[in-house]
């Protein structure tokens, strides 16, 4: 009988409380009742196959929900009928994602918070905001878009976030987090200056609490005093993927502690009911009393949180148990219904994955998940014969780690998503998450730096921005060796315009002392962290995008080997046209080379490997022996291409009969879609490249024949 | 925090007197009835040994032991007392230890049930929250019941809030409110 942590019973043992009712251990508190068959104790089972279906396979009837298109349909709705609600949105929800793919456990967490929401307030008159987005589908479902749902994230279709383009519901666009509180109050006061009377409600996450913006917005709204209403919707989980590989992540943070104090806020009641008591024997004269006394306890006795708030200058009112529909209207009518409030907090509780079995069991509460079979929870994954650049980056740190105590990792509650679990397992002691908190994420690894450590920031390029200022200025003006790995460079598929990286070649490149560099596949990954770490007199950094590695073979136990700095690589040798790319776009290239190739024209194709400094001797070589030389990169303006030309300008190189083309991503917003759909949106795709080899050197019929053919 | 529960308890005894006030002893929920009992340290219905705690089930201590030790521990503890392995005669007592075993790894091993169970012990609650022989003691559901009534409990605390946040508003926008936000409401309220 093997013991591992997905423990299988044996036949026979059931483990099953030897009671006739079924009396609620601890472990089943948050158990729903389940309409399909009586819970057993909730254990992992081994195998899928062992798995009983503990959720509908079909999609229930919603007959509450078909009548409720838009918010005014649900006006004259009662209580029970409210309830009934939210069990059909969750089902929906449940059911919509398990098509699509999506974010689902926040989702989930919020159902009966949307529903009061849209119940006691007069959306889109009343303005409600939804910090980062991804737990906006209940929202998205009673907003007239239940119809559409099935194209949620896909080219055309909803955004996976909110958007204001998208419809009037939708407030303020969000992806990032924390963004909301500021918002909100910017539509406060945006309405008192034009004497309105709407609401303004903002809903926003712990995890985002640990962001400085959203202490930056509530002490502004402090001290302006205008009628807000924030919503903090507290579910304990403060990094993602909620979890580590090892089971559920606890909260980082010294916050966390705080907000957990609050709900536990005994002492406070007690000393309420006593001061109760007594005004109840005396009455009258001793209420001031009893009042100052409730003031005195608020402050004093119920928790550092609830003063931070207060000193802040939002009224706190909670905790709330975030799924009792009936306590949150309440709530919300009396506080809409107070003629001036100023800035309201009302603290949350809710369970992320609430009401879908396998949500609330999985230590990821299915934060993020592919389609599934909802009747097993289990996730449709396809396989891959490689692995994602970000457990490449993940191995390949480990392996240097290995060799060189001195590196250290830091994300900004990204354990999943930049692969640092996994460091975080191999050396917990190196490993640094520090919540939603990039700009602290940079200066923390400055500090590191300075002590003679190698920092490794592990960041999403699109996440990087909100740290640019501390990469300038604490990082790279004081020359400190930070390296910094960019994931999601580029576009990204499925989440949008939020979360592309579209910009870090640009912002990175222009400073002095930063080495830019990217691979074009997983081994240069591999032998890039190699040469960041080598490098330690200056910042670094390397961007490499979503998706898997194309397969080549790879060093042993993934330790690459540092390459010399500013050193490109050519990869086909040919003539005429030379195609310069940097990074992934290096793949297009090769694509797009051999499909020139079949109308009978042999093209170089160079990989730049890095941005800053260039490989001048390469760029010189290519420029005296071809015509033209286009760069690619999947970038905007201002990244490598304009350094090469920049470069080509000031040696003389562009002063004779050399044409040089740039290939980036074009001047707008790409919307989401899949990433094949995205790319030739964006004219990057081979063919679009191979047609402007021969667009510019004159043949157009073969332009145009490569882009009349269907792209595969 | 334990020393200002106690500290009301205390309270509620006060039985006063010589113009002072007169503490209505109010409700006496489960948790206090336990704590009394815990307190006077016979009272416990049931066991006549004290019960473990989690912790002292699963053999870690309580501060600093990682969710690595707990699992560890009860890997331990389960091959030990799993009923497969168990001797015949046995097998009853081991069952049911393997049971609270598995319940203590279940509670330990997730932050936040742990932090409930730390903060009940803390409140001398409950020691272990299941035993088949006491199905209806008041410490056996006091930590499913600890949980409900904190929920219960929070509708009292924001109730108050309410209330309170009702009286300030009455004061919120009188001429000695020099913020932006009551200068706007002011101007407002003129201009209707």
């Amino acid at each position: 009988m093997a013991l591992s942590s997905t423990f299988s019973l044996a036949r026979g043992f059931l483990g099953v409380l030897p009671q006739e009712h079924h009396s609620p251990s601890a472990v089943e508190l948050h158990a729903r009742p389940l309409k399909v068959q009586p819970r057993r104790r909730s254990y992992i089972s081994a195998s899928l196959s062992e798995r009983e279906a503990e959720y509908h396979s079909q999609r229930p009837p919603t007959p509450l929900l078909d009548t409720v298109n838009y918010p005014i349909h649900m006006k004259n709705l009662s209580l029970k009928e409210l309830q009934q609600l939210s069990d059909e949105l969750r089902s929906d929800v449940i059911f919509h994602v398990s098509k699509t793919g999506g974010h689902l456990g926040s989702s989930l967490g919020v159902v009966e918070l949307t529903v009061a929401l849209h119940y006691v307030f007069n959306t889109p008159q009343d303005k409600l905001l939804w910090d980062v987005g991804h737990q906006s589908y209940p929202h998205k479902i009673l907003t007239g878009r239940r119809d559409k749902m099935p194209t949620m994230r896909q080219t055309d279709g909803l955004s996976g976030f909110i958007k204001r383009s998208e419809s009037e519901y939708d407030s303020f666009g969000t992806g990032h987090s924390s963004t909301t509180i500021s918002a909100a109050l910017g539509m406060a006061v945006g309405r008192d200056l034009k004497g309105g009377k709407n609401n303004v409600v903002a809903v926003i996450g712990d995890g985002a609490m640990t962001a400085g913006q959203a202490y930056e917005a509530m002490n502004n709204a402090g001290y302006l005093d205008s009628d807000m209403i924030v919503i903090l919707n507290d579910n304990k989980q403060v990094s993602l993927p909620t979890a580590t590989l090892d089971g559920p992540a606890p909260p980082v943070g010294a916050l966390s502690g705080a907000l957990s104090k609050l709900q536990s806020s005994r002492p406070l009641r007690e000393l309420r009911e006593v001061a109760k008591g007594v005004t109840k024997q005396i009455g009258g004269s001793v209420h001031e009393i009893a009042a100052k006394v409730d003031e005195y306890a608020r402050g004093m006795i119920s928790g550092s949180g609830s003063s931070l708030f207060e000193e802040l200058g939002l009224y706190y009112i909670g905790p709330v148990d975030g799924h009792n529909i009936d306590d949150l209207i309440t709530i919300l009518r009396e506080v809409k219904g107070t003629k001036t409030t100023g800035p309201v907090l009302i603290h949350v509780i809710t369970e992320k994955g609430r009401g879908y079995p396998y949500a609330e069991r999985a230590s990821d509460k299915y934060h993020g998940v592919a389609k599934f079979d909802p009747a097993t929870g289990k996730q449709f994954k396809t396989p891959a014969k490689t692995l994602s650049y970000t457990n490449y980056f993940a191995e390949a740190l480990i392996a240097e780690a290995e060799q060189d105590s001195k590196i250290v990792a830091i994300h900004a509650a990204m354990g999943g998503g930049t692969g640092l679990n996994y460091f975080l397992r191999r050396f917990p002691n190196r490993c640094f998450d520090v919540g939603i908190a990039e700009q602290h994420a940079v200066t923390f690894a400055a500090g590191l730096a300075c002590e003679g450590l190698k920092p490794f920031c592990a960041i999403y390029s699109s996440f990087l921005q909100r740290g640019y200022d501390q990469v300038v200025h604490d990082v790279d003006l004081q020359k400190l060796p930070v390296r910094f790995a960019m994931d999601r460079a580029g576009l990204v598929g499925a989440d949008g315009p939020t979360h592309c990286g579209a910009f870090d070649v640009t912002f990175m490149a222009c400073l002095p002392n930063m080495v830019v560099m990217a691979p074009s596949d997983e081994a240069e990954l591999l032998n890039m962290v190699a040469t960041a770490a080598a490098i330690d007199d200056r910042p670094s950094c390397f961007r490499y995008p979503r998706g898997n590695g194309i397969g080549v073979p790879l060093p042993e136990n993934y330790k690459g080997i540092p390459i010399e700095v500013g050193k490109g690589r050519i990869m086909i040798e040919g003539e005429r046209v030379a195609l310069l790319g940097y990074g992934s776009a290096v793949q297009y290239c090769m694509a797009a080379a051999s499909i020139v190739e079949e109308h009978g024209l042999r093209v170089t194709v160079a990989d730049g490997r890095f941005c800053k400094p260039l490989d001048h001797a390469l760029i010189r070589r290519l420029a005296k022996s071809h015509e033209v030389i286009i760069t690619v990169e999947e970038g905007s303006i201002g990244g490598f291409g304009s350094h090469v030309a920049q470069f080509m300008a000031l040696d003389g190189l562009l002063d004779g009969k050399l044409k040089w083309r740039p290939v980036v991503l074009p001047d707008r917003y790409i919307d989401h879609g899949s990433p094949a759909d995205q790319l030739a949106e964006a004219g990057l795709t081979p063919s679009h490249i191979a047609a402007t080899v021969f667009n510019i050197i004159g043949q157009a019929r073969e332009a145009l024949a490569i882009m009349t053919v269907q792209n595969v | 925090m334990p020393h200002l529960t106690t500290s009301s308890a205390a309270a509620f005894g006060v039985a006063g007197g010589g113009g002072h006030p007169v503490f209505r002893p109010l409700p006496r929920r489960t948790q206090l009835r336990a704590r009394a009992a815990w307190a006077a340290g016979g009272g416990v219905r049931t066991a006549e040994l004290p019960q473990p705690t989690f912790y002292e089930l699963l053999g870690i201590s309580a501060e600093g032991s990682s969710f690595e030790d707990v699992r560890a521990a009860y890997r331990r503890m389960a091959r030990k007392y799993h009923p497969d392995v168990s001797p015949p005669d046995a097998a009853k007592e081991h069952t049911r230890r393997f049971i609270q075993v598995q319940e203590a790894y279940e509670t330990l091993s997730d932050p936040s049930r742990r932090s409930s169970y730390d903060q009940a012990l803390a409140r001398g609650v409950c020691r272990l929250a299941f035993d088949p022989a006491s199905r209806r003691h008041a410490s056996n559901s006091a930590f499913y019941h600890q949980e409900m009534e904190e929920k219960s409990g929070w509708r009292t605390s924001w109730e108050g809030q309410i209330a309170e946040l009702k009286k300030r508003s009455t004061g919120k926008d009188s001429e000695e409110n020099l913020s932006w936000g009551a200068r706007m409401r002011r101007r407002r309220a003129d201009q209707m």
